[in-house]
């Protein structure tokens, strides 16, 4: 046989499948699944993004989410347990740095950074705890995230209540107080030590002056 | 020319012309929001690209959902198409695309044919009657069994080889029709098909006798 030959023969065979159709009506199914899956997604799209998100596990919407919305239903639900987790990691934390009693009327056990060149205070409390305990001393420090830093060491170390003062409260500061409330606290104008607007204080024990 | 056979081809040339302005508008509609247009897209292109999802799968079940999934792809990209090329090859793009991502997912599982629904009618072909009955060794063979060899060679042609065949040899595109479809050259259409045929002819040798 030749190669036309046989190139003909197989293109016979092959037009065989031409026969394998379904069978009828079976198109009028297909379309008509089409036309409801489409309907789904533009209900879906036409749906604002609040209302998705409230009812991503109802069962309502659970199986439309899949195909249009942007990640699978089991993404978000991780997502929901993780930023839970988060959160309740946070109020732990929070409660955790927060035990301090009232700080009015407790004994003081007063003791500040004294470091000069410190430059971050959280080395002197867990390297130099003498430094930190040195007496009533104060000293400036330069940032107040690292005062926030450093209150939780203190804390942890010497199983005593934190209190920070700040000597200089400009309005600006007082305004953005970044500490939790509870923790730390403004102190007066009255007699306090450094002139620097910036200085910030950390004292161990009851704060009160 | 033979004025029959030449008012025949005008007539055919008309109305292809009237179909493809007719799909225009359809598309057009389509794009603005219209789902009654798009139905009828879908039902005017559905048994060309579920006859293309079959024959690149051999499973009913698959073809059906794939059909779908290629028509709900091209909904949601309608916006995009601008028309550089027709709606029929680009809807046979996505089609493709979809088979393929298909297959290469399910590369490592046994296909399974699914012949016992087929609403087949060879046996008012000529061709295939000639075939069976007297050019094959088998006469004795049924036209099932020459499916199931016939299906069972197809699904041994690489995913490439498959898709030009099914287009070219089953569903009857022309080369440059293929290649505008595939992206690629119209010359590596007709490489590919020479070789699925090759191995094609191997593996029927039986039935090329």
């Amino acid at each position: 046989m030749t190669e036309d030959e046989s190139s003909k023969r197989l293109q016979q065979l092959l037009r065989l499948k031409r026969h394998e159709t379904p069978p009828p009506g079976y198109f009028n199914d297909l379309s008509s699944g089409v036309m409801d899956r489409i309907r789904a997604l533009e209900a879906e799209r036409n749906t604002p993004l609040w209302r998705r998100w409230f009812f991503l596990g109802s069962d309502s919407q659970s199986a439309a989410a899949p195909a249009g919305g942007l990640l699978p239903v089991w993404v978000w639900n991780g997502l929901g347990l993780a930023m839970m987790a988060t959160l309740l990691g946070g109020i732990y934390w929070a409660s955790g740095t927060n035990d301090s009693p009232n700080s009015e009327g407790m004994p003081s056990q007063q003791a500040a950074v004294t470091s000069p060149g410190l430059s971050r205070p959280s080395e002197a409390f867990s390297e130099n705890p003498s430094i930190a305990l040195s007496g009533s001393s104060w000293d400036s420090i330069s940032s107040p995230q690292y005062l926030r830093a450093a209150a939780p060491l203190v804390h942890e170390r010497f199983r005593v209540p934190v209190s920070v003062s700040m000597s200089s409260p400009s309005a600006e500061l007082s305004s953005t107080n970044p500490f939790p409330a509870g923790l730390f606290r403004l102190p007066g104008t009255s007699g306090d030590p450094g002139s620097s607007p910036e200085a910030y204080r950390v004292r161990l024990g009851n704060w009160s002056r | 020319m033979d004025p029959i056979a030449d008012s025949m081809m005008s007539a055919r040339a008309t109305a292809n012309a009237e179909e493809a302005s007719e799909v225009v508008l359809r598309v057009r509609r389509a794009q603005a929001g219209d789902l009654a247009a798009y139905d009828q897209l879908v039902s005017q292109f559905q048994e060309r690209i579920y006859g293309l999802c079959y024959h690149m799968t051999s499973n009913h079940e698959d073809a059906h959902d794939l059909a779908q999934d290629a028509f709900v792809k091209a909904w949601q990209a309608l916006r995009n198409f601008k028309g550089d090329s027709s709606f029929y090859t680009w809807i046979y793009r996505i089609a493709v695309n979809t088979c393929l991502n298909h297959l290469k997912l399910r590369r490592n599982r046994t296909p399974h044919l699914s012949l016992n629904d087929l609403d087949v009618q060879p046996e008012n072909d000529p061709d295939l009657v000639a075939l069976v009955s007297e050019n094959t060794p088998r006469r004795e063979a049924s036209l099932a069994e020459l499916q199931r060899r016939l299906n069972e060679a197809i699904l041994k042609l690489s995913e490439d080889h498959r898709t030009v065949v099914t287009l070219h040899d089953i569903q009857g595109l022309p080369h440059e029709q293929i290649a505008k479809i595939l992206k690629v050259n119209p010359g590596t259409v007709r490489s590919r098909l020479f070789y699925a045929h090759q191995q094609l002819q191997g593996w029927l040798s039986d039935w090329m006798k």
